[in-house]
C-alpha cells in the first residue's frame, strides 16, 4: 500500500513513537498526576516533558500552558466555547475546517454568536486585510487556519496576528495541519491559542491533540473534574493546565507523541518540510500536465504544504479514489474533508475532490505510482 | 542535611520546577504526592528539598510563573 492520506492522520509512525509506547504500556501505564507511586510519577514525567517539549517547539512560554485534548477538534472546542460570551461576535475564514465553523454555529444557536467569515482567493488564501475589514467594536475572537486540510495553502497568521494584537482581540489558530511541519511561534505571531493534532505533522498517534495557550489569555472552561489537585475544593482549580484538563490524560498516547516530536527535532523540521515539499513539487508539475485533471489551490510550491486536492474529469471523487484503492494500492482521502466551506471557496462545492498528502515516509516512487495511477484513470 | 517540603497545587508545577532545578541549578528535589496533612485543599504533589535550596526554589517558581502552596519542615511546621 502507498499512504498518500497524511493529512488524515500521518502513517507510518516513526519506530522510536512505536517503541516508546509499547514501553510505557509494558513498564510504566499507571495514572498520571493521581497517585504517589513511582509508577504514577514516571509516567507524569514523561507527561510533562512532552509538555515541555511542545511549549519549546512553539514557543508556548510554559510547560503548564500545554493542554492536552484528544484531538484538534477538542482543542478548538475548548477555545471557542471558551472564549466567546453571549452576543458577541468572531470572525474565521472561509477556509475553515467543521471543527471551527460547526461550534461557532452551535453558539449562534444557542448563545446569540454573531460571525463574519473572511473570505479567501480561489487558491484558499486569505488575505489578512479581507479579516481587518470585518472588525467590529464586539468581536470577541478571529480565528484562522494556518494550512488547509484539503489544498494545502499557507495562511498569513504572523500578519493576520498583527491585525489581532492592534485590536486586542484574541487570535485562535487551527495548525492541524501545520504544526510539526512549520515554525510556528506564539508570542512572535501573535498567537493567543495555538490548536495542535498530534497524530498528523507532529507524528504522534491518534488520541493526541493539544491547545497551547498564551499568557495572559484566560478562557473559561469546557469540563470540570477531577484534576488529581485541590480535590477538597468544589470549585475547578485555577491552575494550568489543571483547569482545563479534567479526567485522565491519553498518557500512552502522550508518550507516543513526545517521540513523534523527538523524531521531528532529530531529523529536522526544515528537512522534513525540504523532504515534503520535494514531493509534492514532482506531483503537482507530473498532475499538471495530465489532460481532464485539475488540481485546486496553489499549482506551485509557494505559500503551500504537501496537501494536493484534484477532481478527474467524468469521474466521481469518491469513485476515483476507490479505484486508487481497489486497483493500484495507493491510500487518498476524497469527498469534502469535513471542511464544505473551503470547498464552496474552492469551487468544489458540488464535487469535492480527490486529496493526496504526502508526508515524512514517502518516496519520489510513491508520487510516480499514483500520479501514473491518476494519469491512466484520466484516459 | 534539613529536608524541607515544597507543596505545589499540581503535579505540572511540581515537576516543572524540578526539572528547572536540575537542568539549571544541578539542585535534586524528589517528587512527591503531598503527605495528607501537608496537603492544602486536598490532593497536590510537592517536592523534597534540601533546605539551603529554598530560596533557589522560590525563585525558579517566581520566574516561571508557579505558585507555592506552603513550605514545611519535615515535622509538620510552616516556614
Amino acid at each position: 500500500m502507498i499512504y498518500l492520506d497524511n493529512s488524515a492522520t500521518s502513517f507510518p509512525k516513526p519506530r522510536e513513537v512505536r517503541e516508546k509506547m509499547n514501553e510505557c504500556l509494558k513498564r510504566y501505564c499507571a495514572n498520571p498526576g493521581r497517585s504517589g507511586h513511582k509508577m504514577s510519577l514516571k509516567i507524569s514525567e514523561e507527561v510533562y516533558a512532552c509538555r515541555e517539549k511542545l511549549s519549546d517547539m512553539f514557543n508556548v512560554g510554559g510547560a503548564e500552558r500545554v493542554i492536552f485534548t484528544a484531538n484538534t477538534t477538542g482543542a478548538l472546542n475548548l477555545a471557542i466555547k471558551g472564549t466567546l460570551r453571549r452576543g458577541g461576535h468572531v470572525i474565521f475564514t472561509s477556509m475553515e475546517h467543521n471543527s471551527v465553523v460547526r461550534p461557532i454555529y452551535k453558539l449562534g444557536e444557542t448563545k446569540g454568536v454573531d460571525y463574519s467569515i473572511a473570505n479567501a482567493n480561489i487558491y484558499g488564501y486569505v488575505a489578512p486585510k479581507s479579516v481587518e475589514v470585518l472588525i467590529r467594536p464586539d468581536t470577541q475572537l478571529i480565528v484562522a487556519i494556518h494550512a488547509s486540510n484539503v489544498c494545502g495553502t499557507v495562511n498569513p497568521i504572523a500578519e493576520i496576528g498583527v491585525i489581532a494584537k492592534k485590536h486586542n482581540i484574541p487570535f485562535l489558530v487551527d495548525a492541524a495541519q501545520s504544526g510539526g511541519i512549520l515554525p510556528i511561534d506564539m508570542e512572535k505571531d501573535n498567537i493567543s491559542m495555538l490548536a495542535l493534532a498530534g497524530h498528523k505533522a507532529l507524528y504522534g498517534p491518534m488520541g493526541t491533540g493539544a491547545l497551547c495557550i498564551g499568557k495572559g489569555v484566560n478562557i473559561d472552561t469546557l469540563t470540570e473534574g477531577g484534576t488529581g489537585s485541590n480535590s477538597q475544593d468544589p470549585r475547578q482549580p485555577e491552575e494550568l493546565p489543571d483547569k482545563y484538563e479534567s479526567g485522565t490524560v491519553n498518557a500512552v498516547g502522550i508518550c507516543g507523541l513526545s517521540k513523534g516530536i523527538d523524531f521531528i527535532n532529530r531529523v529536522g523540521m526544515e528537512t522534513i518540510y525540504n523532504h515534503d515539499m520535494m514531493l509534492t513539487r514532482v506531483m503537482l508539475e507530473d498532475l499538471s500536465v495530465i489532460k481532464g485533471v485539475k488540481i485546486h489551490g496553489y499549482v506551485t510550491c509557494a505559500d503551500r504544504l504537501g496537501v494536493v486536492s484534484v477532481t478527474i474529469d467524468g469521474l466521481d471523487c469518491v469513485e476515483a479514489a476507490s479505484i486508487l484503492d481497489e486497483k493500484y494500492g495507493i491510500a487518498v482521502r476524497a469527498g469534502y474533508h469535513c471542511s464544505y466551506m473551503a470547498h464552496a471557496t474552492l469551487d468544489t462545492r458540488h464535487t469535492g475532490t480527490v486529496r493526496l498528502s504526502v508526508g515524512a515516509f514517502n518516496s519520489i516512487k510513491d508520487i510516480k505510482t499514483a500520479v501514473a495511477a491518476i494519469n491512466e484513470m484520466s484516459k | 542535611m534539613e529536608q524541607i517540603i515544597v507543596v505545589f497545587s499540581s503535579i505540572t508545577s511540581a515537576t516543572g520546577v524540578k526539572n528547572h532545578l536540575s537542568k539549571k541549578y544541578k539542585i535534586q528535589s524528589k517528587l512527591r504526592q503531598t503527605p495528607k496533612n501537608l496537603a492544602i485543599a486536598g490532593c497536590s504533589y510537592c517536592l523534597v528539598v534540601a533546605e539551603k535550596d529554598l530560596d533557589t526554589v522560590k525563585k525558579v517558581a517566581r520566574d516561571n510563573g508557579l505558585t507555592l502552596k506552603g513550605i514545611f519542615r519535615n515535622d509538620g511546621t510552616r516556614i
